[in-house]
């Protein structure tokens, strides 16, 4: 099975939850795992098998940490990234890198281009730590300048895609309520409004809300634990749901179907099964083993066990590779491997999650590490003091005279362990500087567009224009009724005594380059006339050139062919009409222009 | 008064041919028919698209596929909330091989008239059923085969209560507003923060996409962002952002009377104000029910067994399309066609079988 854990801050304790559930109850499950920001650590951590009471000690410490401050995590005194460092420095073991390669994929997001990039290999511990450090930087949060990762600016893959997926069948994991597989329920309001935020599905629900504003400003440990509690809740009755609890005999062998290998405590090579060998990849003895009730302790190599396990380990083992050989040959490979409709596998794993007793609580180590934080922050004098309201007002009242000398103190530290890197980053700022200022320019520059006028001047003279006349009042006569009072009209103007003047006649229609092409590209499509000359012309001319727009083809439309196109038939029609009215038409006295001129 | 309000708006989409009319909103009827006629126009089946004058007051903005085929029983789609018929093109064309098939735009959503209905849960929910009643008289169907998606499947079953003799099936995909209220909604909610509690009654306030009309310019940006999974599920058909388009021009237009009166029939956590399962009894026990559920969704998926036990004499079944969320006939198109016209073929087969018997 592979996971996705979706970045959410400090709720990254849901996942601790979640990912105790599964070392609980059903250790060899998990195959690959991805995530984003807090859950990217989440799956670096229940992938290298980290002690989840350390860890859930360091989530709330943080925590607890950043609440101490009057400012919350906002305060100059409280570096993230610092802790982050730290922390995960003590907590990954030194082959994590080995451990995890090709197995974690961690989202982030590129800062030059703004786009996702899932890294799955590492080099070494400080490669894989710094691509953590990565995925868990939130712009303006965390800090200003964004951390580099094998020489490339990356921040939080939250960012660009929250739930990077491992393959397609991947479980997703979010504490926020919503349509990922495990995630709490939202029952407290119904669901129906949703968003869809860099590919996490929110429901739009007042709890969720509440966990949104709790992800980067922590609550007080009681309520970190209830939702490490919710993890581990929702994650049971998920595996409950899909009959994925394995009963106490299978547990140690792996169900999944990237990896459907026996694997034992014991030294003794593992026996991949010969159906599907061939999807072995990588050596088993890397996979982190199962917890003992009794053992804190996870071992990183699997080497050491005790005398009592390895007694029980051989019985379990031998029945375990018999009963399941035979199972699994007769299987279809479907039928194992689908894990909706899962599975004839084993009685005792089927039955396991309903009828067996398996008390859905968390890990002792984890409980104790609750506990134990949350009695830190309600014992102690210097406690009491700090949570009563007298010493939260004092804190308030204190903190215009102490925050500058504070900024002042830390802005210094964090300057003096910055100077190292200052050339780097100052180099990265001025580039980005640079090609922002580029980009804009070029920006300006693509949108100059240009613009295309077009124009068809005639002129007329006025004997030539009573011709025209006198020729239409010819053809009106043998057409129908209504035509015929216009070309009495049209008679009674060219005849009448303005006769002398000269007439010009004006076409002219631009096409405006800058808009989009997909639109119409004729910007105006303008028919002058200065002369009052039939009515009956203008519906000719003007069909000519509208028309095209509608009817004709699109492609052709935003060509500079096109224009011309459209220039020359309206200049036909014109030649076309003049030359029926007096056969002697002056190629002169019909200009046509074609101006182009950026704008 | 009201039918002058129609008429207004038909003339508004001969007036602003190809624009809006510099508001707030980006938005007019004639951009939402544009954007419907973009989608459909992926649809490889003709269609005809009709507005089917209901009464004097409402028109319901109909799309008809394959209406010539008159002697199968039709099949009617309702879409669920927010939405509107366009978001049933992963469907026509399969669904249409064998029947009629007639989607529409239910009263006040989508391209429907948008009169205000009443401010009262029951009554808003008889403004609904009585539209679709007075669609099939005006369309002339005897009878039909009902499908609602979500909020749709909920008003399906309600028509079914009141018209039963209408309804030769009555198929519901993830329905809305079947089950009753958590009794310890209250107490979840006390042990929130007053703020919390404080921005969630004054957000539910307002109707419910109020914010995206509210984001006025900004709006089709917004769906865009919020929505991005809904495009990703019609991928096969189209690659670009028409659908969202669609969803913005359906559900930015004023007014919001459909989105109104699904707020009325709410409660303040948008639970159903009569949640159906109190009703189940009352649809006749004739009427067959088929219920399609994705596996992924975010409905109560016992439900198919809750309305099963209540309806122990009559014919109820429930299917699971594996793999799909709430929108289940776009997540996964051809699992939920096959279901559907598999429905259909047994129907026509024992309708067969009845009339011989009788």
């Amino acid at each position: 099975m592979n996971v996705t854990f979706a970045g959410c801050g400090f709720l990254g304790i849901y996942h601790v939850g979640v990912a105790s559930c599964f070392s609980v109850h059903a250790p060899n499950l998990v195959q690959n795992a991805g995530g984003a920001s807090a859950g990217a650590l989440a799956a670096c951590c229940m992938l290298c098998g980290c002690d989840l009471g350390s860890i859930t000690e360091d989530v709330l410490n943080t925590a607890s940490k950043a609440r101490s401050n009057t400012l919350g995590p906002l305060h100059p005194r409280f570096d993230i990234n610092q802790v982050l460092l730290d922390g995960l420095k003590r907590v990954l073991p030194h082959n994590a890198h080995e451990i995890v390669s090709g197995r974690l994929f961690v989202s982030l997001t590129r800062v030059s281009d703004r786009q996702n990039v899932v890294v799955s290999e590492f080099t070494s511990k400080e490669d894989l730590i710094q691509a953590l450090l990565c995925s868990a930087f939130v712009p303006f949060y965390s800090g200003i300048i964004p951390p580099t990762f094998r020489g490339t600016r990356y921040v939080d893959g939250g960012i660009s895609d929250n739930l990077p997926k491992v393959s397609e069948d991947t479980v997703t994991v979010s504490p926020f309520s919503g349509e990922s597989h495990i995630c709490p329920p939202s029952e407290e309001m119904s669901r129906y409004l949703q968003i869809t935020v860099s590919n996490t599905h929110i429901h739009v629900t007042a709890s969720n809300l509440y966990r949104l504003s709790r992800a980067l400003f922590p609550p007080d440990p009681k309520v970190l634990g209830q939702m490490c509690k919710q993890g581990f809740n929702d994650a049971f009755n998920y595996l409950q749901k899909k009959n994925l609890l394995p009963c106490p005999k299978h547990k140690k062998t792996i169900r999944s179907k990237s990896l459907p290998v026996l694997v034992n405590r014991d030294e003794e090579q593992p026996q991949p099964l010969r159906k599907r060998a061939s999807e072995i990849r990588r050596p088993p003895v890397l996979l982190p083993l199962e917890e003992e009730e009794s053992k804190v302790e996870w071992c990183d190599s699997g080497s050491e066990v005790s005398d009592d396990d390895i007694l029980w380990m051989d019985e379990a083992r031998m029945e375990d590779v018999e009963e399941m050989k035979e199972m699994w040959q007769t299987w279809e490979s479907d039928d194992f491997f689908d894990e909706d409709e899962d599975d004839e596998d084993c009685k005792g794993c089927k039955e396991g999650g309903k009828s067996l007793e398996i008390d859905p609580s968390l890990p002792p180590q984890v409980v104790e590490a609750l506990q134990a934080s949350c009695q830190k922050v309600n014992t102690g004098l210097a406690n009491f003091l700090y949570n009563s309201r007298v010493g939260q007002i004092l804190q308030i009242a204190a903190l215009p005279y102490v925050l500058p000398f504070e900024t002042a103190y830390s802005i210094t530290r964090r300057f003096v362990k910055w100077l190292p890197y200052l050339p780097t980053d100052f180099q990265w700022f001025l580039s980005g500087l640079i090609k922002a200022v580029e980009h804009i320019l070029s920006q300006l520059k693509t949108n100059k567009g240009f613009r295309a006028k077009f124009s068809c001047h005639v002129d007329m003279t006025d004997d030539y224009v009573s011709d025209f006349a006198k020729h239409w009042y010819r053809v009106m006569k043998r057409n129908s009724v209504e035509h015929r009072r216009d070309s009495v009209d049209a008679l009674d103007i060219a005849a009448g005594p303005s006769s002398s003047v000269r007439h010009n006649l004006n076409f002219e229609f631009s096409m405006d380059f800058e808009s989009s092409p997909s639109e119409y590209p004729i910007d105006s499509h303008s028919f002058h006339k200065d002369c009052p000359i039939p009515n009956f012309r203008k519906p000719k001319i003007s069909d000519g050139a509208a028309s095209p727009g509608d009817s004709m083809n699109f492609q052709l439309q935003d060509s500079y062919d096109y224009t011309i196109k459209i220039a020359q038939e309206m200049e036909d029609t014109l030649y076309f009409h003049y030359l029926q009215v007096s056969q002697v038409v002056n190629a002169d006295q019909g200009q046509s222009s074609v101006e182009i001129h950026e704008i | 008064m009201m039918a002058e309000a129609v008429v207004n708006d038909t003339t508004c989409l001969e007036e602003h041919e190809g624009g809006w009319s510099f508001g707030w909103r980006p938005t007019s009827m004639s951009l939402l028919a544009k954007a419907e006629k973009k989608i459909l126009s992926a649809l490889d089946v003709p269609y005809t698209a009709d507005y089917v004058k209901i009464n004097e007051e409402d028109k319901i903005w109909t799309v008809k596929i394959n209406p010539s085929n008159s002697n199968k029983t039709p099949l009617v789609l309702m879409h669920g909330f927010g939405a509107g018929l366009a978001f049933w093109i992963l469907n026509f064309k399969a669904l249409s091989k064998d029947r009629p098939v007639y989607a529409i735009d239910t009263l006040g959503f989508g391209r429907s008239s948008r009169r205000m209905l009443p401010y009262n849960a029951e009554d808003a929910e008889n403004a609904f059923v009585d539209s679709i009643e007075e669609w099939r008289k005006a369309m002339n169907l005897n009878k039909m085969v009902l499908l609602g998606h979500s909020f749709g499947g909920y008003l399906a079953y309600a028509y079914g209560i009141k018209y039963p003799e209408r309804l030769k099936h009555l198929i519901l995909a993830d329905p809305w507003g079947f089950p009753n209220e958590p009794e310890d909604r209250e107490k979840m909610q006390q042990s929130m923060p007053i703020w919390v509690k404080g921005l969630a009654i004054f957000f539910m306030s307002f109707n419910p996409l109020a914010g995206i009309r509210a984001a006025g310019p900004f709006g089709p940006f917004v769906v865009r962002r919020i929505r991005k999974d809904i495009q990703y599920k019609f991928r096969d058909l189209f690659d670009d952002d028409r659908i969202m388009n669609y969803i913005y021009h359906c559900n930015a237009q004023r007014p919001a009377s459909g989105e109104t009166a699904f707020k009325t029939m709410s409660t303040f956590g948008a639970w159903a104000q009569r949640p159906m399962l109190d009703r189940v009894h009352l649809l006749n026990p004739h009427v067959p029910l088929d219920m399609i559920y994705g596996t992924k969704t975010w409905m109560d998926l016992s439900m198919g067994k809750k309305v099963f036990n209540i309806r122990k004499d009559s014919h109820v079944k429930t299917h699971f399309v594996k793999g799909a969320g709430h929108h289940v006939y776009a997540d996964r198109a051809d699992n939920f066609n096959d279901v559907v016209n598999k429905i259909c073929k047994d129907i026509d087969s024992n309708s067969e079988d009845l009339s011989t018997a009788v």
